[in-house]
């Protein structure tokens, strides 16, 4: 049978359950006397070592089956679930991923690499059971069945006339030879009374069990009827019956064991339901869609001047258009708990090793993001979640110094908000030590003492973000002292999202991103500045407005925008950009952005309004290209530059 | 008309590789079941002619599932599916009213064996 077809479902498969494995040791660990927990375990483990049997992966079905054992013990009560075991399982669950992958990729494993791991399990079941073998409930008494056992000697009262000795041989390749061999004995239990079995049912059941079972049967029905019974058994060699108390047997016969239809049928019949989409493919469909959509764009500006029914038309099309993208877009989608379902795990090592106590919460596991961007926010997760434990969550003499549980609470939570996708790692540690950031930003240039003693802690927070607070050096010591915050800004920001971090000295941490729920194609809002175009996301644009001279004012010397009654900062994109021209007479145009917490206004030359663009993205962390996230094809098929609101507000703050 | 089958198992995986063994040997699935409880309700509702069953599986194992559905229909047929070292539980869904096993790793002619023991 062709195995291969199936090579994608087992890995998928074997992956949820080794998730559900880690998952479930974390469970267990924090409550040993979970019933449920080593149920799941066992179910999960056992499946592993089926599928991975049945596929012919001898590495991961060794590791499973040790696993099994290990959790069989635990199950029966003849282990308990302390460190060193739960410990000892998740060394083999991750070697059991480790394996799986690799058997996956490369069509077979020899067992080499797991055989350390099997080794610790097996030395684990041995120290902590001695003698281990599973006792036969009742054993066979003193029968010890020769190799050859000839056939039983009737009892003394037997009755002649319809007593027959009976030996039976099961076919050696059964798998269960035992249960054979109980299925036959059931199967002339059926015909009459059975006595003399030897050996008995529950030595059958032993691993040294020879596959031959002799037994008195009293019957009155005729011998080759019950020969056919017996072999309806399935996987007997040979039944041997002799009538009364004669030795010779009268009845033998080999299985004509031909397996039936061996030729075995490749190819699958296609029953599935569900059918895996290559990534890449879907990447492709979006992109013709969002092709497809500028097109719309355009033909409805012509059906403006067209006829009727041209414009009925064109109008249709566009609303199907629109009805397919939403169709792609959605077929993109995929739940959060894909990528935050590793994290507890993560944490719990990360806890350990750092000798902290965290109780790691997750909340809106189900909400869903757009499958690249997905993939995208996994690293910088695990960098948020790496900096708190490292640098937000204190150590428990620590916190109990400062009046605090010893446990710390470390929170990751997706929510929708509006059209964004906000992801939040909160601590309850001691937040952002303000002197130390400064005293870094000072080091790095990135402030000057003067600047410094102005800063809010808002501010102050906003500096971890900014690009070259970290050095290059740091950024790759996830243990150590900094993590390289603004390395996961900068790749936030090239997703067109925004990294925000909060801090309450004494109290915890904060930090937000802020994603657009789709990363392919976006609303955006078109803006011309010095003759070019340019593209700015929704996910930022507050509104727009056009200001009267009365209405834009000076603060310290900054150029401000009195809106309502709130006082905006102002920059211009002419200076951003460092532009040529002069700017436009009249009323002047603006766009309010809004990134966190922060308003600013940005001033341009004119508001063009409105349009899906496809975002093509271009590696953004060259300098010149700082304050854009990527580029566009326009409706009008002029290209144009995305501008990244995050990095001009960074810009405008910095003055540059 | 083709004799019908369901399939009770908690892989995906098994439930696929089984499903098109059967099938391609002329049966029709009928119904899929991941627990024991879907097992009996699954029965229930399709009477099939034949039910390949799991032993271990989430809510309510297979012998337990076994056990319910011959109490309703002592006709029922139902073959086990096991791994290596369940001799004993295999016995014991034997014993329950299951008519006959099969041994992961699956092979085809194996499986077809079986549910011809199981049928004949």
């Amino acid at each position: 049978m062709e195995l291969s077809q199936y090579a994608e479902l087992f890995l998928s498969e074997s992956r949820e359950h080794v998730s559900a494995i880690n998952h479930l040791l974390l469970t267990l660990e924090s409550d040993p006397r979970s019933r449920d927990a080593v149920e799941g375990l066992f179910r999960a483990v056992h499946t592993i070592k089926g599928m991975s049997a049945t596929m012919g992966y001898r590495a991961v079905a060794d590791l499973a089956h040790e696993m099994e054992d290990l959790l069989d013990r635990v199950r029966l009560g003849r282990m308990t679930p302390d460190a060193e075991l739960i410990d000892t399982l998740f060394a083999g669950c991750d070697a059991l991923e480790l394996s799986i992958e690799t058997a996956v990729e490369e069509g077979d494993d020899d067992g080499a690499s797991v055989a350390p791991v099997v080794a610790r399990l097996r030395a684990l079941a041995g120290t902590q059971a001695p003698s281990q073998s599973i006792e036969p409930v009742e054993a066979p008494s003193a029968v010890s069945a020769p190799a050859a056992p000839a056939l039983p000697t009737l009892d003394v009262d037997a009755d002649e006339d319809t007593a027959m000795r009976v030996r039976i041989t099961v076919d050696p390749a059964s798998p269960l030879p035992g249960v054979r061999a109980f299925m036959a004995v059931r199967a002339a239990r059926g015909l009459g009374t059975v006595t003399s079995l030897e050996p008995s049912e529950a030595a059958m059941q032993e691993a040294d069990f020879a596959g031959t079972v002799r037994f008195v049967l009293r019957s009155a029905v005729p011998v080759d009827e019950i020969e056919a019974t017996l072999r309806a058994a399935g996987e007997i060699r040979e039944v041997e019956i002799a009538r009364g108390l004669m030795d010779a047997p009268v009845q033998t016969g080999d299985a004509a064991a031909a397996e039936p239809g061996a030729a075995a049928q490749a190819g699958a019949a296609g029953r599935a339901r569900n059918i895996r989409v290559d990534l890449r493919r879907l990447d492709a469909l979006v992109n013709g869609v969002g092709e497809l959509v500028i097109v719309r764009d355009r033909m409805r500006r012509l059906a403006g001047a067209a006829e009727p029914e041209l414009a009925d038309s064109i109008d249709q099309a566009a609303r199907l258009i629109g009805e397919l993208q939403d169709e792609i877009m959605q077929a993109r989608m995929a739940p959060v708990w894909q990528v935050f379902d590793r994290f507890p795990r993560l944490v719990r090592d990360a806890a350990r090793s750092l000798g902290k106590r965290v109780d790691f919460v997750i909340e809106g596991k189900e909400i869903e993001l757009d499958r690249s961007m997905l993939d995208e926010i996994g690293d910088p997760l695990v960098h948020l979640l790496r900096n708190s434990l490292d640098h937000g969550i204190e150590s428990p003499a620590e916190r109990r110094a400062a009046g605090k549980p010893e446990t710390g609470t470390l929170r990751l939570s997706a929510a929708r908000e509006r059209s964004r996708i906000v992801i939040r790692v909160e601590d309850d540690g001691r937040g952002i030590q303000r002197e130390k950031v400064l005293s870094k930003a000072l080091a790095n240039g990135l402030v000057t003492a003067e600047e410094a003693r102005g800063m809010s802690d808002d501010d102050v927070a906003r500096l971890i973000t900014r690009p070259g607070f970290s050095t290059a050096e740091t950024v790759t010591d996830v243990s150590g002292r900094g993590v390289g915050l603004d390395v996961v800004a900068t790749r936030v920001r090239a997703l067109g999202g925004m990294l925000e971090i909060a801090s309450q000295p004494g109290h915890g941490t904060s930090m937000t991103l802020q994603l657009p729920q789709t990363l392919a194609i976006v609303r955006a809002l078109l803006v011309r500045q010095s003759g070019e175009t340019y593209a700015l996301p929704l996910t930022h644009v507050g509104e727009t407005v056009h200001l009267l001279p009365e209405e834009i004012g000076a603060v310290k010397g900054r150029p401000v925008a009195y809106l309502r009654d709130e006082v905006i900062p102002l920059h211009s994109l002419r200076t951003l950009l460092s532009s040529n021209g002069v700017r436009p007479e009249g009323k002047r145009a603006a766009v309010i952005l809004e990134v966190g917490e922060q308003r600013v206004g940005l001033e341009v030359d004119a508001l063009l309004g409105q349009q899906e663009i496809v975002v093509k993205a271009f590696d953004a962390t060259a300098d010149t290209l700082r304050l854009f996230s990527g580029a566009t094809i326009l409706s009008d098929g002029r290209p144009a530059l995305i501008l990244d609101a995050g990095s001009l507000l960074g810009a405008a703050a910095t003055g540059v | 008309m083709s004799q019908t089958v369901l399939i009770c198992d908690d892989a995906i995986f098994m439930r696929t590789m089984i499903g098109d063994i059967l099938t391609q040997a002329g049966f029709q699935i009928v119904a899929e079941a991941e627990t024991g409880v879907q097992a009996v309700e699954k029965y229930r509702q399709h009477k099939p002619d034949l039910v390949t069953m799991d032993i271990v599986m989430p809510d309510m194992g297979g012998i337990d599932a076994v056990r319910e559905i011959t109490k309703e229909d002592p006709s029922a047929r139902i073959l086990m599916c096991s791994a290596m070292g369940q001799q004993a539980l295999v016995i014991e869904a034997i014993q329950a009213g299951a008519k006959d096993f099969v041994v992961k790793p699956f092979q085809p002619s194996r499986v077809l064996e079986a549910v011809q023991r199981v049928l004949g």
